[in-house]
């Protein structure tokens, strides 16, 4: 009989529950929302140069947000979204704003979109891919 | 190639000494090999890993100065600068921005920033950083001709490069400003010497960059200085810029002294465990051939060694374990000396035994007559020595074959074995010759005894082949030691009393000093007589034979004179018998018949046509070639037979009456004249003489020269002359001295006369002369020549 170490089963268990939790937690955001136009990095870029006043909303919470954002990004978390948060960014319904978080695993742009659409504002982007397709496709970045 | 002999283990030694040294040689040199493949292998190793190190600190410079530069274009002064588009402002706020970022981040080393619109125009730039790019100048214009291609959401992506700006290292990186807003772009140019030069901590090894023109850009304290270089190994990488122009080299140097002495640890393990193998090796290789081949090898050559000394040896077989050749070497071996004993023993048996009569031979005799001497002398044991010869074999060999001989000899032999004790030993010496040695302690009384006892089994005539032989013996008897103490005189003196008991017909004669005396003389006359032939040192004299009618010469005797260098004359009735005995008589016959010839052919050649005559001996009777003599002599001087007359004396002709007649006519049908020389002195009958072919009489010098003294004498020459003339004969009366004899002769009817009183026996020269001068000698000439 060999024995365990008490310190090493309780690491084990500890990791499969944040693998769990991390299945759990971090579901794929649906593909489409209604009511929202999605876009990938070369949109955005795109529709800024179009559009010049897009407002560009980061709904990550703060500690997401260090790791770095996309350059001229509003931040405001999808907890903290409301018809007031929206509105004090958000110059009128019809403008057009965009929203992203960390990317498809992240729910937070999803959720901040169907607040917005909510509150009446009607031309809304969804930057699905969020930060992760940014980095990924090599698009300059800021940090705090 | 020298002949340089050495033994197998030598050579073998040096061959395994030649192919270890060959062994180690290759060992040395494959670990030369190794060790040289380990340190490039090592090399290889340590380049992989620096290019990785330092592709790793590119990427991290490249990575940070991008991000310097994103955090300088976001920063509100310089963007407020910026966007008032005053050069002068964002030349400022450059400056600010190079002077904080430069201290504080102390990771790169910042050469210029240069900020531009989105056309790619310069909207300002910082006056500070390297001197070597001026205000208006662009390092690296290839980044902002690459980003000028660029469209779309490409446009704000961040590039950069590492290049040579003025033959100075640097790194370009081009950010957005404005990111997505895009609004232009900012060229950060930062020295990466800085950050490179970290790979020597990370790596732990001392380096040295290098740029393209070969300035030392940074070198470790710690580099090593050129003569060190063997213990280090350089790894090099090289870094290129986008058209894959070099821009820097660095160079890593690693110290393998502890790996260097690692593989010299190996290689001298290595040598050594090669040594001890080559050396093991080598040895159990001596090992096996000493066991396998050399010692079997020494185990036959000592055996042949002994064998060599010792012949008894022969036929011992020697046993051998080695190698199946080397056995079979030894199996051979053992056969052939098997067969070499069987051989040696009959070789001795032949060489010891005579292979006629199976008797001891020569060489066994005088062994044991030798051994019998010694003894003899030390332990007091006399014996007899008897030496045996056959009368008249050689004319029983010479008659009948030596078919006949060979078979009576093998009868003697028989006989005179049986006739001594089986204590006795007889030999057969050669030819007719026995001999006999013959223990006793009464010399005298056995010696007679056995001489009578050998002589009488002997009277017994031996019949071969339907033939009665009748044959006899002459014996002489020495005895050990009162005649003698060695055996070389014992068979010395034993000979001679042989030819004492031959001569006189004694059948044995006991050895005295007497016959000494004459013999010694004798022996050495021999050999100085066989010399006088073989060098021709004889001479013939001549004495005329002269017509008592007519006073005229009409022939020649030719006389044998030998003047010994030592003795001086030696008168011809001294050597004959001696040259009779010893067989030398044949040689001498011819040589006189020759010269005599010889001389007779000058004389009928000057005019002289005179016969000549020449003695012939009792043993030329004997002489099977005596004709073929005759004959090949008168055609090689081409005298006519008719002028040689061959004398021969009556006792020779009568000893053996028989054969005289048969040599005597074939001499005759060759055309040459007989003649009897000393005429009176024999027993023969004028009757007998009758029947032979005889044409001349010469009547003794003793009766002639008494015939004035001796009335007999007269009787005798007269009633010769008288018959003589009967029977057809010329009569030559010899030893005519005086005026006197010469007138009685002439009186009686002589023919002719020879003698002092005409002239002496001389020379071929002298004579010559005396034809000329006496009056007997020119008128004869004169006159035979008128009458042919």
């Amino acid at each position: 009989m060999f024995k365990v170490p008490k310190a090493n089963v309780i690491t084990v268990v500890f990791f499969v529950l944040i693998t769990m939790s991390h299945y759990t937690i971090a579901e794929e955001s649906p593909e489409l929302i209604v009511g929202t136009t999605n876009v990938n990095a070369e949109d955005l870029i795109d529709l800024v140069n179009s559009t010049p006043h897009i407002i560009l909303m980061d709904s990550r919470i703060r500690g997401d947000r260090k790791q770095g954002f996309v350059e001229g990004s509003i931040s405001l978390p999808d907890v903290e979204t409301n018809c007031d948060s929206l509105a004090e960014h958000i110059p009128a319904k019809s403008s057009p704003a965009l929203f992203y978080c960390n990317g498809i695993k992240c729910g937070r742009s999803a959720n901040a979109i169907k607040i917005a659409i909510a509150c009446g504002y009607r031309k809304t982007y969804w930057f699905r891919g969020g930060f992760e397709e940014w980095l990924a496709k090599g698009y300059p970045y800021l940090r705090e | 190639m020298p002949n340089i002999k050495s033994s197998i283990q030598t050579s073998l030694g040096l061959t395994v000494l030649v192919m270890g040294l060959v062994g180690i040689f290759l060992t040395i040199i494959t670990g030369e090999i190794y060790r040289h493949q380990a340190l490039e292998n090592q090399r290889t190793a340590l380049e992989a890993l620096v290019k990785l190190k330092v592709d790793d600190i590119l990427q991290d410079t490249l990575k940070k100065t991008s991000n310097l530069g994103l955090s300088i274009q976001s920063d509100r002064n310089f963007r407020n600068a910026y966007q008032e588009k005053g050069s002068l402002r964002v030349q400022s706020q450059l400056d600010q921005q190079f002077h904080r970022l430069h201290v504080t981040l102390d990771v790169l080393k910042l050469e210029k920033l240069i900020a531009f619109d989105k056309n790619f125009n310069v909207v300002g730039h910082s006056s500070e950083g390297s001197r070597l790019f001026g205000p208006t100048t662009v390092p690296c214009p290839d980044i902002v001709d690459l980003a000028l291609t660029r469209t779309g959401a490409e446009r704000i992506k961040v590039i950069s490069e590492l290049c040579l700006a003025r033959g100075k290292p640097v790194v370009s990186v081009l950010v957005p400003i404005g990111g997505a807003w895009l609004q232009g772009y900012l060229l950060i140019v930062v020295d990466p010497t800085l950050n490179i030069s970290a790979a020597e901590k990370h790596l732990a090894m001392p380096l040295k960059i290098i740029s393209p023109n070969k300035a030392v850009m940074f070198e470790s304290p710690g580099w090593p200085n050129e003569n060190a270089d063997n213990t280090y190994i350089i790894a090099k990488n090289t870094l290129y810029d986008a058209r894959n122009i070099p821009v820097l080299e660095l160079s890593f140097a690693s110290d393998v002294a502890a790996l260097y002495k690692k593989l010299e640890q190996t290689r001298i393990l290595i040598i050594i465990a090669a040594a001890v193998a080559t050396l093991l090796t080598g040895l159990l290789s001596l090992l096996m051939l000493q066991k396998s081949a050399l010692k079997p090898l020494s185990i036959l050559t000592k055996q042949l060694q002994l064998v060599r000394q010792d012949k008894t040896h022969l036929g011992e077989r020697v046993s051998v374990s080695g190698n199946i050749e080397i056995c079979e070497l030894a199996d051979d071996f053992n056969d052939m000396t098997g067969e070499l004993h069987i051989l040696y023993n009959t070789l001795e048996n032949m060489a010891f035994t005579d292979s006629l009569t199976g008797l001891p031979n020569r060489a066994l005799f005088y062994d044991r007559l030798e051994q019998a001497t010694q003894l003899g002398l030390q332990k007091n044991a006399p014996f007899l020595l008897l030496m045996l010869d056959l009368d008249r074999f050689k004319y029983i060999n010479d008659t009948l074959g030596h078919h006949i001989g060979d078979q009576l000899l093998q009868e003697v032999g028989m006989r005179l074995q049986n006739s001594v004790r089986t204590t006795d030993t007889i030999a057969r010496l050669g030819g007719d010759e026995f001999a006999a040695i013959l223990p006793t302690n009464n010399a005298e009384r056995a010696g007679v005894t056995i001489a009578e006892k050998i002589l009488k089994s002997l009277s017994t005539p031996v019949i071969i082949d339907k033939r009665n032989l009748t044959i006899s013996a002459s014996i002489g008897i020495v005895r050990c030691p009162i005649d003698g103490d060695n055996s070389n005189q014992l068979l010395q003196r034993a000979d001679v009393a042989m030819y004492h008991a031959k001569n006189n017909h004694h059948g044995y004669t006991f050895y005295d000093n007497e016959l000494d005396k004459h013999s010694i003389l004798q022996f050495n006359l021999e050999a100085d007589l066989y010399e006088a032939i073989e060098n021709n040192n004889l001479e013939l004299y001549y004495q005329p034979k002269v017509d008592l009618a007519s006073g005229q010469t009409v022939a020649v005797e030719a006389l044998l004179r030998w003047n010994h260098p030592e003795r001086g004359f030696i008168p011809p009735d001294d050597f004959i018998p001696l040259a009779e005995h010893s067989g030398l008589i044949h040689p001498l016959t011819r040589w006189v018949i020759n010269t005599a010839l010889k001389q007779c052919a000058e004389w009928h050649e000057t005019g002289l046509k005179i016969g000549i005559a020449t003695n012939l001996s009792a043993r030329s009777l004997e002489d099977t070639q005596i004709l073929d003599t005759v004959r090949t002599a008168l055609r090689t001087t081409r005298v006519n037979p008719r002028f040689l007359s061959l004398e021969l004396t009556e006792s020779a002709v009568m000893a053996d009456p028989h054969r005289a007649m048969e040599v005597m006519s074939s001499l005759c049908s060759l055309g040459t004249q007989i003649s009897v020389d000393d005429f009176g002195t024999g027993y023969s009958s004028l009757a007998y003489l009758k029947k032979l072919p005889v044409s001349e009489l010469k009547i003794d010098k003793s009766f002639v020269m008494d015939m004035n003294k001796d009335s007999s004498d007269e009787v005798i020459v007269h009633s010769t002359i008288d018959l003589a003339h009967n029977m057809g004969l010329v009569v030559t009366a010899e030893g005519v001295e005086d005026q006197e004899i010469w007138d009685k002769l002439y009186a009686l009817g002589c023919n002719l006369a020879q003698g002092y009183y005409m002239c002496k026996p001389c020379s071929a020269a002298n004579l010559s002369k005396w034809f000329f001068k006496s009056p007997w000698g020119l008128r004869a000439s004169i006159g035979k020549n008128k009458a042919g």
